[in-house]
């Protein structure tokens, strides 16, 4: 008696009985399709995410700030700077760039100012950034135009996302429906492409000294403030998503490091920078972002910042928390799932104990004419795993099919609404595999009470069945 | 030392207050290649005594030594052992199993002793060929009369070539012509050298054997 001969047996008694037989297979074709469909909506979910991050290169990317205040500390150690000693200047990015692990360094300069374009203005903050940053991935979104291209000239990448605070959206296909809602005609719609060439003015405000004394002193037309405009020449536009991963507090407006450096401004925008003028450190950059060179050198190269007393941001650090999220999430698609199996096994049970009581007399003369109680056992075993194995293949071509059904008719919303098809759904291998394991143990498992009921037989007693 | 010696055997069906002793305190002895009838009324214990024989049952008290050891000493592996290889049991009521064909009757039980797939086929029809129904091999149960039928059960006892066919009854449910055809098998086996141990209720099928028992309520009557 080999195994193989246990499954050409289990196919023909499950044949002889085949209606009970198939609807006791549908019961767990629709316990792992439902299990399959859910797990793969979740990995879907938790793969759009994931990649979303990937691509946008923000995975290997250490964002570096001055050390935060403690606002739970007392006042007076806010001008202790024992802590925060080291300052955001150009020494520092050297010494980044020259650590192990980090394959680039480049620094951010922030200030908040005014933009106008057209008719309208807003304010923001921008970013003064090396031009040669545009050629890593985070800055791989650009619609139309060029990223920034010399280091002093007066240029800007904006964002759509600004665009829309100017009141202008950008034309496509998907603009005609947004169109037609803008009934007050608050947008101005154009190409990206019309925009690149286009000058926008940006105000900043500068700190004179001389002028706050004046002020000081009764004279009524010292303002210690004054008003500068530069104007940028738009080369770029890029697609921020506001939601995603990519979009970044200063991400709007892109302009040259070495001209940014240039323009007058007040020279801090932030409590911490003030402070931190006082106490002599000069920040350069509001931000250095670190790029290491593989993923593994993220945590030692995080370390190591923070030990030079800097606080340290990376993402890919968050992103743990985001995939423990969505264990969690795929653990109770999967539970109700596992339900619908559950309920699949007791059909299985059922279906094996009805066979073993019509099959009383046969158990009792495979017993008479040698078959031991193992073998008995092998019998059932082999109908249990091959419902498992039959309900596991269909049940995971149910559970593609409910996919591709439900991801289609998603998707058609999805575009009815002018976004983009995604991909809800994802069948990892460990899926596919591990569900058809899955049904063939828990038939096992069901398999387990019946088969050792027919064993123990008294074959006298199922003899004299006639 | 004889070949088959049943030593004090006794089988107690207990059901709440009432105690049946089916099988109650038997002693004797079968030699080999003996063709021996066992006789009695119904409900004597017949029945009991051979499904203890073919180590179908376990005795309540008592030994059956096969080549002088207890067939009941090994426990269940034991009893399979014996029911494979030692002994071929034919019914009454041919106890074929009625959705297989009946070369696949038969190489069913040549599985359980351990046949390969390929041998088993050919064995089948050999078998069958034995029996002479060689052309009736892909025939199901239903489809054969009752003689044919426990022909196939005979060839079926005769798988894995068994020293003993025990046999209940087993013109019990035909009419005298193929009664007569069974008995016919059963002496070419006897032949062959097999012991045969056969219940009847016939007086005329128990004289074609070399000796008879009559057994009665339980016990051993006399031997004719
Ligand atoms: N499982 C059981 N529980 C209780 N009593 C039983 C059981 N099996 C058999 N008996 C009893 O044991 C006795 C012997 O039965 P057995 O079947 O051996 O008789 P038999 O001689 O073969 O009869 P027959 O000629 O009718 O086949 C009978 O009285 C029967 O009722
Ligand atoms: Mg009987």
């Amino acid at each position: 008696m080999t195994t193989l001969d246990l499954i050409r047996m289990a196919l023909r008694n499950l044949w002889r009985t085949r209606l009970r037989s198939s609807l006791t297979i549908l019961g767990v074709v629709i316990g792992i399709g439902a299990l399959i469909s859910m797990v793969a909506f979740g990995s879907g979910m938790e793969k759009n995410v994931t990649d979303a991050f990937t691509n946008s290169g923000l995975f290997s990317r250490i964002t570096v700030t001055p050390m935060k205040l403690d606002m739970n500390r007392p006042l007076e150690s806010l001008t202790d700077t024992s802590g925060i000693s080291v300052a955001l200047d150009d020494d520092l990015l050297d010494k980044i760039k020259k650590m192990p692990g980090v394959s680039d360094a480049f620094g951010e300069i922030q200030q908040p100012a005014k933009v106008r374009l057209g008719d309208h203005e807003t304010t923001l903050t921008y970013t003064g950034i090396d031009p040669e940053v545009g050629k890593t991935k985070a800055y791989q979104d650009l619609l139309a135009g060029t990223f920034l291209t010399d280091d002093t000239l007066g240029q800007a990448v904006i964002s759509t996302d600004l665009l829309r605070r100017l009141k202008i959206r950008i034309d496509g296909e998907d603009m005609e429906r947004a169109k037609k809602k803008d009934t007050a005609n608050v947008y101005t719609y154009v190409h990206a492409e019309d925009l690149i060439g286009d000058t926008l003015l940006l105000s900043t405000a500068s700190f004179n000294p001389m002028q706050m004394m004046g002020a000081m002193m009764g004279n009524q037309e010292s303002n210690p403030l004054s008003e500068r405009t530069s104007p940028l020449v738009i080369v770029g536009v890029r697609e921020v998503d506001h939601d995603g991963p990519a979009s970044r507090s200063g991400g709007d407006l892109l302009i040259p490091e070495g001209y940014a450096a240039g323009i007058p401004s007040i020279g801090f925008n932030s409590i911490t920078e003030f402070l931190r003028k006082g106490s002599g450190g000069s920040d350069k950059y509001a931000t250095i972002q670190v790029t290491v060179a593989s993923p593994n050198d993220l945590t030692p190269v995080r370390k190591e910042l923070e030990k030079m007393g800097l606080n340290v941001f990376a993402l890919a650090e968050q992103m743990k928390d985001i995939r423990r999220a969505f264990l969690a999430v795929n653990a109770v698609l999967g539970v109700v799932g596992f339900i619908a199996l559950i309920v699949a096994g007791l059909g299985i049970i059922n279906t094996l104990l009805m066979s073993i009581l019509e099959r009383t007399r046969e158990i009792g003369i495979m017993k008479a004419i040698g078959g031991s109680e193992g073998q008995i056992k092998g019998v059932f075993f082999g109908e249990a795993a091959v419902i498992g194995l039959v309900g596991a293949i269909g049940g995971i071509i149910l559970g593609w099919l409910v996919t591709l059904a439900a991801g289609a008719i998603i998707n058609m919303k999805i575009k009815e609404m002018g976004e983009a098809p995604v991909d809800l759904f994802f069948f990892p291998w460990w899926l596919i595999l591990g569900s058809i394991g899955f049904a063939i143990g828990l038939s096992l498992i069901a398999g387990l009470y019946p088969a050792a009921r027919a064993a123990r037989i008294d074959p006298v007693e199922a003899l004299r069945w006639s | 030392m004889a070949f088959i010696e049943i030593d004090h055997i006794r089988k107690i069906y207990r059901k709440a207050t009432v105690t049946v002793p089916a099988v109650n305190d038997m002693s004797f002895a079968i030699e080999k290649g003996e063709f021996l009838a066992i006789v009695g009324k119904s409900g004597s214990g017949k029945s009991t005594l051979l499904n203890l024989l073919g180590g179908l049952d376990t005795p309540t008290t008592g030994e059956i030594r096969f080549d002088g050891s207890n067939l009941f000493a090994e426990g269940k592996d034991g009893l399979v052992k014996h029911r494979r290889h030692r002994v071929g049991m034919v019914f009454q009521s041919f106890q074929l199993i009625p959705n297989q064909t009946a070369a696949e009757n038969i190489e069913l039980a040549l599985a359980f002793g351990g046949v390969t797939r390929a041998e088993r086929k050919s064995r089948a029809l050999e078998l069958l060929g034995q029996v002479g129904l060689a052309e009736r091999a892909d025939h199901y149960p239903t489809e054969l009369s009752g003689g044919e039928a426990q022909r196939v059960a005979i060839a079926r006892a005769l798988a894995n070539d068994p020293d003993i066919i025990l046999a209940d009854e087993p013109t019990g449910n035909l009419d005298t012509q193929n009664g007569d055809i069974i008995l016919n098998v059963l002496q070419d086996l006897h032949r062959q050298g097999r012991t045969i141990i056969m219940i009847t209720h016939d007086p005329d099928m128990a004289r074609v054997a070399q000796r008879t028992i009559r057994m009665q309520d339980g016990q051993l009557m006399d031997t004719l």
